[in-house]
């Protein structure tokens, strides 16, 4: 019976103080933001920089009038459901949510609650939202999906009679498979053939390039969950094979591709934030159009271009954003 | 009635380790009949008990059982037809499961296991009275776990098993082998209860002359895969354990003097 | 913590109860490593996903899953009875081949179902009562689930069932086809799985191909967390413990996203459960150690 009682207690004492573990009492000019991220990656953690220091811009500093708090998934979307839970229950001002599946677990949680996306491709599909134009539920946000017909174009610049393409990405992830349609799309209109290969996950970028390095005048940097978190394993490949890389985000031009034309996540965190802001403000959903962050970024890193003997040509250098010696 | 028609089992056939365990045996045993069989390690009486039972292969031959052709059937088919108690006891039963469910399951032998529970009252009864002959207060300790009993008891367990189903043929493999002196002998008294009440026929294999003599009505001795000794009746009843010894060494002697003849 | 929360993660903690009642079924009954599950989980999303963007009716769509899933399970007791491969192996092979198919099921990564009407649709049009109704709806799933699986154990089907994962050859010896009990064991396990996983689609609105990654190590951590905490032979206190554990396993999560709680993250989460799945094993172990010395020391004393 013993032994019994002191299971019983051992549980109960876990239940408890998992009850019992609250945040803060709020004062009642504490505004709460609650960000549910789907896992950490410079890219999406960027995003969430910029939200934070959108606020700040705004005037809501952390401690003082701004209760913030975030959690990552870890990639598992049971995670992001029990996150989901606990952030709603804990009734916040505005959820921000990054990626699809994170923002899904929030939208399914609370149809009340205002919603800011951030880095979720097509909010359409993801059924975040209907209207984009003018929202018709608590949900809005800002799309990082790519500028694929401008990137085209831009590797073009890059490689005079560019014939082919490559490119890797992971097939399970909803981001990845529209923009690999719509570069299938686009290359297919430009008489680009285009090589690719997959990667489940992130140990396996490294041979699904070294696969199609040897057959392809570029390799394009996809912003790709799985890519960006094992882009140096790509660069080590394209680098030794002396292959020019395009970058479609600005995290990986700074490990090592060639150039980019990119959204910054970190504007498109600044982006979210101003939306946050102004919903803290009072500000309604509706009147806060989905909007699809600009990408005008031109990245060139001419030390990598040198690394692997690739001269950027001159028309991009002189419209860099920013180039690296 | 078990009917064992010109069986030839070889292990590692086709290969260095090759080896002839049955040559051609046959050997047909009626109802009610209790056979011993005896012979050497490596002879191949267990190997004949595998054959009926279906866990040895078969090179050739047919096995029937109560006049059915059992050859083709798979070992859980056959099981059905005759129980087995194995010389392990803790290869026959269940450890982890209680007394009553070993009992249920050995009670199911043979017959279609569905949606009924395993154990209820009715049951419990029947399991009761069967365990009780056994002396040992068992049928008041059914819940318990079997794995707390000692071997000799796990073995007195397995053969109420083998008797609690329809099956008229019961096979044993030495049985006895792996208890003390004290439970053997127990054991063995109650292999002679349950086999006379039930009027089972049995193959029981043994490596006791003794036992294999003071036991049934029928002995057969296993030499390198062959039968080469096979008493019953008036005969039988006057051996004794030294007599048999001497028919074996004849056996064996007759080998070794061949041999002799080819060294000389 | 909130209401909201408390009820959430208790509706997420039954869910993922289908797994450890499946898990249970593999693992502890046919003393069979089953990594399908991780494969089966988000297959059960994607059918029920699926049949449902359809158009099929959401109960059938659920019942869809459960069978789809279960034939899942039988592929892998093929793999092993019929072509001999390791039982862990022929797990992962499943596995492997089910992520590919989830995609083809789907048609895409991520299929979205807020919005659409689900099996829940019914209880979320009850406002206040919605939040109740939820995981009261799920653990009505559980109980009547639970309730089969301990009869179904206890009868004399289920016990040859629960044999083979001790003996085999004792069970084939008392008349059970245990080839058969293996197909039937891993297609219920993975059966219950694939509900789980339909049922998880539907009250979150979205399924994912990766939703499944560390689905076996949620369903042992929920078992063994379980009996630890209720060690008994008997089949209907085991299944409670196992739902119970994965109840408290969620609660145990929880705990680790209130970040502030002694400094833990999510990202803590792997080497939490592991740590805690590794108690639950040793604290056996250090209980008989600890009677050992006891005994030792008791006879020094007598003697």
């Amino acid at each position: 019976m013993n032994k019994i009682l002191t299971r019983l207690a051992v549980a109960s004492l876990l239940v408890t103080s998992s009850l019992l573990s609250s945040t803060s009492i709020m004062a009642q000019t504490l505004k709460t933001v609650r960000v549910s991220q789907i896992v950490e990656h410079p890219a999406l953690d960027l995003a969430r920089k910029g939200v934070v220091d959108a606020l700040a811009q705004h005037g809501f500093i952390q401690g003082q009038n701004l209760d913030f708090k975030f959690a990552t998934a870890q990639g598992n979307p049971a995670i992001a459901v029990q996150i989901a839970k606990q952030y709603v229950g804990e009734k916040p001002d505005v959820l921000v949510g990054i990626a699809t599946n994170s923002a899904q677990a929030l939208a399914s949680s609370t149809h009340t609650i205002p919603i800011i996306y951030a880095a979720v491709t097509d909010p359409v599909s993801a059924k975040l939202l209907k209207n984009p134009q003018k929202p018709e539920g608590n949900v809005t946000g800002l799309s990082d999906s790519s500028p694929i017909d401008q990137h085209v174009a831009m590797m073009q610049e890059l490689v005079p009679n560019l014939k082919t393409i490559g490119v890797v990405y992971n097939p399970g992830e909803t981001n990845s498979l529209s923009i690999i349609e719509l570069l299938r799309k686009a290359t297919k209109a430009q008489g680009i053939k285009l090589v690719e290969a997959t990667a489940l996950k992130t140990s396996d970028i490294q041979s699904a390039t070294q696969a199609i390095v040897g057959d392809v005048d570029i390799m394009y940097a996809a912003i790709d969950n799985t890519v960006a978190s094992a882009i140096d394993s790509m660069l080590r490949v394209t680098n030794m094979s002396k292959t020019p890389v395009f970058a479609a985000t600005d995290n990986y031009v700074t490990s090592g591709a060639v150039a980019s034309l990119a959204l910054s996540y970190y504007q498109l965190g600044i982006q979210t934030g101003n939306y946050v802001a102004a919903v803290l403000n009072g500000e309604k959903i509706e009147n806060l159009p989905a909007k699809t962050a600009l990408s005008d970024q031109i990245i060139v890193n001419e030390k990598a271009a040198k690394k692997i003997g690739f001269s950027v040509p001159k028309s991009i250098v002189d419209r860099a954003t920013k180039i690296i010696k | 009635m078990i009917e064992l028609e010109n069986i030839v089992v070889t292990f590692n056939p086709g290969t260095i380790l090759e080896n002839k365990v049955l040559r051609n045996v046959s050997l047909t045993v009626p109802d009610g009949q209790f056979l011993s069989i005896i012979g050497s390690n490596g002879a191949g009486k267990s190997t004949i008990l595998g054959a009926v039972s279906g866990e040895t292969p078969l090179i050739r031959g047919s096995v029937k059982i109560n006049g059915q052709d059992v050859t083709k059937w798979p070992v859980h088919k056959r099981a059905s037809l005759a129980a087995r108690v194995f010389q392990d006891p803790l290869a026959g039963t269940c450890g982890s499961l209680s007394i009553e469910e070993n009992l249920a399951l050995a009670y199911k032998r043979g017959r279609h296991r569905g949606w009924p529970m395993a154990v209820n009252n009715a049951r419990r009864k029947i399991f009761q009275e069967r365990v009780a002959i056994l002396g040992l207060g068992l049928e008041n300790r059914l819940g318990d776990s079997i794995g707390l009993l000692s071997g000799g008891q796990r073995q007195a367990v397995s053969l109420i098993m083998a008797s609690l189903s329809d099956s008229k043929v019961i096979l044993l493999d030495e049985h006895t082998a792996a208890l003390d002196p004290r439970m053997a002998l127990f054991v063995m008294d109650l292999t002679e209860k349950i086999i006379k009440e039930f009027n089972l026929t049995v193959m029981m294999v043994t490596h006791s002359m003794k036992d294999a003599l003071a036991h049934g009505s029928r002995t057969i001795m296993l030499h390198q895969g062959e039968i080469v000794l096979d008493v019953e009746g008036e005969q039988r009843d006057k051996m004794e354990v030294k007599d048999l010894l001497e028919m074996f060494s004849t056996v064996r002697n007759e080998e070794l003097s061949d041999d002799s003849l080819l060294l000389s | 913590m909130s209401l909201f929360a408390f009820l959430g993660t208790l509706e997420i903690g039954l869910i993922y109860g289908l797994v450890a009642l499946g898990v249970y079924l593999s693992f502890r009954v046919l003393d069979f490593p089953d990594l399908t599950v991780d494969g089966t989980f988000p297959l059960g999303s994607a059918v029920a996903a699926a049949a449902i963007m359809a158009g099929v009716d959401p109960w059938v769509a659920t019942l869809l899953a459960f069978l789809i899933g279960g034939i899942a399970g039988w592929v892998t007791a093929f793999l092993t009875v019929k072509c001999g491969i390791l039982n862990l192996l022929a797990s992962i092979l499943t596995m492997i081949a089910l992520f590919s198919i989830n995609v083809r099921i789907m048609g895409r990564p991520n299929i979205a179902l807020l919005g659409v009407d689900t099996i829940v649709t019914p209880f979320e049009n009850m406002d206040l009562a919605a939040l109740y109704m939820r995981p009261l709806f799920v653990f009505v799933m559980v109980l009547i689930s639970s309730f089969f699986i301990v009869r179904l154990l206890n009868s004399d089907f289920g016990l040859a069932l629960r044999a083979t994962g001790v003996n085999p050859r004792m069970v084939k010896a008392q008349g059970g086809a245990t080839n058969f009990y293996i197909y039937f064991g891993l297609a219920l396990s993975n059966g219950f799985v694939g509900l789980a996983g339909a049922l998880f689609t539907q009250l979150n609105g979205f399924a994912d191909v990766t939703s499944g990654a560390g689905t076996i190590v949620v369903g042992l951590a929920a078992v063994i967390l379980g009996q630890t905490l209720f060690p008994s032979r008997r089949v209907s206190v085991a299944i409670f413990a196992i739902v119970f554990g994965s109840v408290l396993y969620r609660f145990a999560i929880s705990l680790a996203l209130s970040s502030g709680m002694f400094g833990l993250q999510a990202s803590d989460l792997n080497l939490i459960t592991a740590i805690l799945v590794a108690l639950a094993l040793i604290a056996p172990k250090l209980k008989h150690a600890k009677k050992l010395r006891q005994a030792v020391q008791k006879s020094q004393k007598e003697g």
